[in-house]
């Protein structure tokens, strides 16, 4: 959301006011443009379901990402959050027979409070053990959804069956109606980050990030608006975990664990975190790169970690930094070439 | 700006482990004047700045705002009294441009957004030229990260700015930059206290010094008083 590096990018004689608005929109364009695409371009059944996952994936890396991001703190929670959301969720619809409109709240309101504690135990303390706190959270969670065998499944897991359910006219059974609800979904779920980077709050975050000393002498209460930034980052991660499990339609322990809160980190990385659109981009590349590699599965782990360290070693603002370091590296030759006219004249 | 406000410390003491960095110190400042504070390093000048703006809770003694009781009132509400405080190390959120820094400072008061040109009014206070309003943080000078801090603070209208070392690391020129400043911001009625190293720049400047060694307050006076004080010239300038 480093609105700064694309706002560089447009015409100069546009007000400043007019290029925050159109950094702002842009993206969000981009994002409706290509998710709506994908029915009319004819694609098959396990394309519509890895092109689900993805935009499910990152819609909950869209939530690290913004907390990350904005308030520079990052969780090792964030799948036990987002597990917290996709179990409540299939709890309610499965015991309780809700629809899936209250699933869906009830999955959102469950990460925000949950992901509000992590965020309120975690807050007083910074870099490391901040992250070693979110890491002993998200033990406990998985634990215990591992040990309530009575209302988790345990090991075995939960099973969800959306039968006829419908939400906003769209079939939850039909692949192709539920990963329009999921593009639904997550075009919300930016639409509210954007926002929020946009508003007030977003320049309060962002200079608690850069200088927490002075933010506190200028009068903002660090520590209420990181507890506030996991709360977020829960919401959209409890919205992302009900819809993983209306498309996996069975959930276990072991998908909401430490290794998977990892990939959430490592999605973020690659698309890159200072973007609205870089955990999303990570998403995709982390869900469709294996797909592309012909190898057994063991070698297309070991080669997406490859591909992984060398996206990471070579642009480690993310892929969608590539554009401003190309800009940079422009700038820079041009400012080289300038200065050795200017010493040859002299 | 109101001529009753003020700052007070009461019998402050304040220890760190084993070591006491603050014992017995009083203290105050008005508006309209430049107190500066000196003493040499560890003399407890830092922490009192801490507890003043409530980055330190003190083990004995008040801090009082107008009379009414602050010692308790957590650090984020004290600037909304309109007691602000600078730090030496780097006053401005690198990432952010001085605009976007200066609204930072706005948000949290929850003052409104304000047009260009007064924007560019406040910059031009401190002697900032209107064109960095633009400009990341992180590119601009250290002489012009010195006066953005104050800027900074300006933004939410202090009554009483606590400037911790204002001329560290400046050229003579920057340094006049900011003494012109202060200057201005004490003639316009703000009470400005200072802790400073650079004797030359801060003795000119202060209505009153007070001296500080060993965590107690050894003297208090003009700065020619200061400067003839046998206890002064022993703590700061090693003279027996």
């Amino acid at each position: 959301m480093s609105s700064a590096v694309g706002i560089a990018g447009l015409p100069s004689q546009l007000s400043s006011r007019a290029r925050r608005r159109i950094m702002a929109v842009l993206p969000i364009a981009v994002v409706v443009l290509a998710l709506g695409i994908v029915p009319f371009i004819g694609v098959n059944n396990r394309t519509l379901n890895l092109a689900t996952t993805a935009i499910i994936l990152g819609t909950a890396a869209s939530g690290l990402g913004f907390m990350w991001g904005q308030s520079g703190q990052t969780t090792i929670a964030h799948a036990s959050v987002m597990g917290v959301g996709a179990y409540t969720a299939g709890l309610v619809f499965m015991r309780l027979q809700v629809g899936f409109g209250l699933a869906l709240i009830l999955a959102i309101v469950a990460g925000g409070l949950v992901s509000g504690l992590i965020s309120s135990l975690s807050v007083r303390v910074s870099g490391h053990y901040f992250v070693i706190l979110t890491f002993a959270v998200a033990m406990v969670i998985t634990a215990v959804e591992r040990r309530w065998e009575d209302v988790t499944g345990g090991v075995n897991g939960m099973t969800v069956l959306p039968g006829d359910e419908s939400f906003l006219g769209l079939r939850l059974a039909d692949r192709m109606q539920f990963y329009l609800l999921c593009a639904i979904v997550l075009t919300l779920t930016l639409i509210a980050l954007q926002s929020l980077t946009y508003a007030r709050w977003g320049t309060t975050l962002r200079g608690a990030r850069e200088n927490r000393h002075l933010a506190w002498s200028l009068g903002a209460n660090v520590v209420s608006n990181n507890v506030r930034v996991g709360v977020v980052a829960g919401l959209v991660a409890g919205a992302a975990g009900c819809m993983y499990v209306f498309h996996f339609r069975a959930i276990e322990p072991g998908q909401f664990s430490v290794n998977a809160s990892i990939f959430f980190i490592l999605m973020v990385l690659l698309g890159g975190r200072g973007y609205l659109l870089g955990p999303v981009l990570g998403a995709i590349v982390y869900t469709f790169l294996p797909e592309t590699l012909f190898f057994s599965p063991i070698l297309s782990q070991i080669a997406l970690g490859a591909i992984l360290i060398i996206i990471i070693l070579l642009l480690p603002s993310g892929l969608l930094s590539l554009g401003a370091r190309i800009r940079d590296h422009r700038r820079a030759k041009s400012a080289a070439q300038a200065s050795a006219i200017g010493q040859e004249g002299a | 700006m109101s001529k009753e406000v003020a700052i007070q410390a009461e019998s402050i003491s304040k220890h760190f482990g084993g070591v006491q960095a603050l014992t017995d110190v009083s203290f105050g400042a008005g508006p309209a004047s430049i107190v500066g504070l000196i003493g040499p390093n560890g003399s407890g000048k830092s922490t009192l700045f801490n507890v003043l703006s409530g980055f330190t809770r003190p083990d004995k003694g008040r801090v009082l705002w107008n009379g009414e009781d602050i010692t308790t009132v957590p650090r984020y509400r004290r600037p909304r009294l309109g007691l602000v405080r600078t730090f030496q190390e780097r006053m401005a959120f690198d990432e952010l441009t001085t605009r976007e820094n200066l609204a930072f400072a706005r948000i949290q008061h929850r003052l409104p957004d304000i047009s260009n040109s007064a924007l560019a009014e406040q910059v031009e206070y401190v002697g900032l030229p209107a064109h960095v309003l633009d400009q990341r943080a992180r590119d601009l000078s250290w002489g012009q990260i010195r006066l953005l801090g104050i800027a900074l603070t300006l933004a939410i209208e202090p009554r009483i700015l606590l400037l911790d070392e204002p001329f560290a690391g400046l050229n003579r020129i920057a340094a006049q930059d900011v003494t012109r400043t202060l200057r201005r911001l004490r003639d316009d009625g703000m009470g400005l206290v200072v802790v400073e190293h650079e004797m030359d720049l801060l003795l000119p400047l202060c209505d009153r010094v007070v001296a500080f060694n060993a965590g107690r307050k050894v003297a208090e006076g003009t700065s020619s008083e200061i400067l003839r004080n046998p206890d002064v010239r022993a703590a700061y300038f090693g003279d027996t």
